[in-house]
């Protein structure tokens, strides 16, 4: 399969010199020197020095850096009346079809260069501390309506890339959306985006619908010609290549689970609708996913075909494709939004806030009470601390450490206690105690972003079966998540680690307004 | 020998080796006569430094100057233009069209005389240029 996964995704990065030599020997108020350091022939050795000195730091700076893509550097000649013609234009924009963003050196004169390419181009202009260049162009094309950024450090102009980098990942985020009635809204996820086309338009994420019992229909391995709702279309039903691929998986899974509480008949339905979700967006050239829950439990298809998408969602998750429980897209878009900035698996699940202080006592979900050793496991682990939310469904999966860290330990249960299908991870979010998680969720109108942090003090479900699992984390003012999430929703999506500062930054180039407690 | 007479001095026996480098078909002694050019005008021919790097005789230049005149203000011009050169590149760019001049060579690529990081990369270039003008 190709799908183009977003934390596969580069940032292309143009480096390119603006230079001035001087055609003729001349000294004035922007010209001195003597003898021959006033020729023609000096300045462009001199330019070649500094070139070649700029591709070094660049080269030093940004080589290691995973996720950064230097192009081929670009040298700009000019002499000294500062022309700006169309072949000029040209030449800047020589690899403009693969550039993302204009890394600008001077020498010494050009941000009339850099104006004119940023409106033409229409991409950002950046500059690495260099006086006096660097606050000149920014200061200038900002306030014509051209985007351009200027780092004091190479450390600080990595981290803008990475927020330009999530940016990007997002203009091509093609979600894979499986509606049954209603391809705006699931039942249970009122809350999410209200209008689709607005967050196209702000954020460039596509949706493409997909009937929902088209899909279920194509779980079947049979005639692919024979689907009910496609009668006599050839359709990508699992097949018997499929099947040998997704028995391996489930082997595999249960291999590696320290416990597993089902067997590979009952994984096997859930490993299934998994190969058939890659599949399709595959086909459609989608790396992204969502389904409604309720709306698709209520057709009894799922129970005919032994499984849930909850399996579905961790493995997608932890193979940098955002997928997300209950059709919430605006869950969805916040995975894809914090993932690429952390480079993880992102968890999502119902929030709420569960102790506004630390004389309160614990108020959750009933759900998570019904085990009652897991429960007052939780509230011995918060016995002291206050002000702390919560998130829980049972899509947690293995790498939320990092795309790139060992697999964390898991068991596997089922979602359906009496029928004992469904297969989830159940992950032991205890265990992490004392991490940092950023947690982020768009409102409906795609116009605000919660964005917070919050540190791990227990989690709850990893003994249990269902949708009883999750993490609890102390946050800054319980009550203030609280009034932001009556303005963002329910799921508030979570990735381990600080990237809060990032986040906030990809919020405001993406022209939001950001809500947090702190 | 005062540094008036030194520079003299030097600037006569880098003219020799310039002649020598002019009709030199043999590439190990066109290098060793650039070799002696440079640490002549460079003034560092007494120097034991045996680096092939012109950044670093450029720059062992530079500090046998100021020992030299004992008067490192005389050298300032040298930091001191608009293309914001170091005294080392300045020299090494110098040094450059001294050679292409001297050697009488027309046109060198600036990329690859600026780019030259080693006297037997600058031999190369220059004996290239001289075939090629020959």
């Amino acid at each position: 399969m190709s799908i183009k996964k977003g934390k596969d995704i580069k940032l292309n990065v143009q480096p390119i010199m603006f230079a001035v030599y001087h055609e003729y020997v001349f000294e004035g108020p922007c010209r001195f020197g003597e003898g021959e350091q006033l020729t023609k022939e000096f300045d462009m050795m001199r330019i070649a020095t500094i070139a070649d000195a700029f591709n070094e730091e660049v080269t030093s700076n940004l080589n290691d850096v995973p996720f950064v893509n230097v192009l081929d550097p670009l040298v700009i000649k000019r002499d000294e009346t500062f022309p700006i013609t169309d072949d000029i234009l040209a030449e800047c924009a020589a690899h403009d079809d693969e550039a993302d963003i204009y890394l600008v050196k001077f020498h010494p004169f050009g941000i009339d260069l850099a104006l004119a390419m940023a409106q033409k181009v229409k991409k950002p202009m950046c500059s690495v501390l260099q006086c006096c260049n660097d606050t000149g162009m920014v200061a200038a094309l900002r306030p014509r309506g051209c985007e351009a950024f200027g780092w004091a450090s190479w450390e600080d102009a990595i981290e803008g890339f990475k927020v330009l980098r999530a940016r990007k990942v997002l203009r091509n985020t093609r979600v894979l959306a499986v509606p049954r009635n209603n391809s705006d809204h699931s039942l249970s996820a009122l809350d999410s985006f209200y209008r689709h086309e607005d967050v196209t338009d702000k954020l460039g994420v596509e949706f493409r619908y997909y009937n929902l019992h088209e899909f279920l229909d194509q779980t079947k391995n049979v005639d692919p010609t024979t689907n009910p709702t496609l009668p006599g279309r050839k359709a990508d039903n699992i097949n018997d290549e499929d099947e040998a691929i997704i028995r391996q998986r489930v082997e595999e899974f249960m291999a590696g689970a320290d416990e597993c509480d089902m067997s590979a008949e009952d994984i096997f339905p859930s490993m299934k609708a998994n190969y058939l979700v890659n599949k399709l967006m595959d086909k459609l050239d989608c790396n992204a996913f969502a389904a409604p829950c309720p709306d698709m439990c209520a057709t009894r298809r799922l129970n005919e075909g032994r499984f849930t998408l909850c399996l579905n969602h961790s493995l997608n998750n932890e193979n940098g494709i955002c997928s997300a429980c209950e059709y919430d897209l605006s869950a969805l878009i916040s995975m894809v939004f914090l993932s690429n900035l952390s480079f993880s698996a992102p968890y999502m699940g119902n929030t709420s806030v569960g102790k506004l202080t630390s004389d309160s006592g614990l108020e959750v979900s009933p759900l998570l009470k019904r085990n009652g050793d897991s429960y007052a496991g939780a509230v011995d682990a918060m016995e002291k601390a206050g002000k702390i939310a919560y998130t829980f469904h049972a899509v947690p999966n293995r790498k939320l450490f990092g795309f790139d860290a060992e697999q964390e330990p898991y068991a596997i249960r089922p979602f359906a206690m009496g029928g004992r299908w469904g297969a989830t991870i159940r992950y032991d979010f205890a265990k992490d105690a004392g991490n940092t998680v950023t947690m982020a969720r768009f409102d409906p109108l795609c116009e605000k972003i919660f964005i917070c942090r919050g540190t791990i003090v227990s989690g709850i479900g990893y003994k249990d079966e269902n949708c009883t699992e999750g993490v609890f984390f102390e946050v800054d003012n319980a009550k203030k998540f609280h009034e932001c999430q009556l303005q963002v929703g329910n799921h508030v999506p979570l990735v381990y680690g600080d990237h809060f500062d990032n986040a906030v930054a990809l919020a405001k180039l993406l022209g939001l307004e950001v809500l947090t407690i702190e | 020998m005062d540094l008036k007479e030194r520079v003299i001095e030097s600037e006569r026996l880098s003219n020799e080796e310039l002649e020598e480098m002019r009709t030199c078909a043999d590439e190990n002694d066109f290098l060793s006569h650039l070799t002696k050019y440079v640490r002549l005008r460079f003034l560092i021919d007494d120097d034991p430094i045996e680096s092939h790097s012109i950044k670093e005789l450029a720059e062992r230049s530079i500090i046998r100057s100021i020992e030299l005149s004992g008067d490192p203000a005389k050298l300032a011009d040298l930091g001191i233009n608009c293309a914001g050169a170091s005294s080392a590149t300045t020299k090494q760019l110098l040094l450059i069209i001294a050679l292409r001049k001297g050697l009488g060579i027309r046109e060198l690529d600036p990329d690859k005389a600026a780019l030259a990081k080693t006297l037997p990369e600058l031999a190369s270039l220059l004996q290239n240029a001289l075939r090629e003008g020959a």
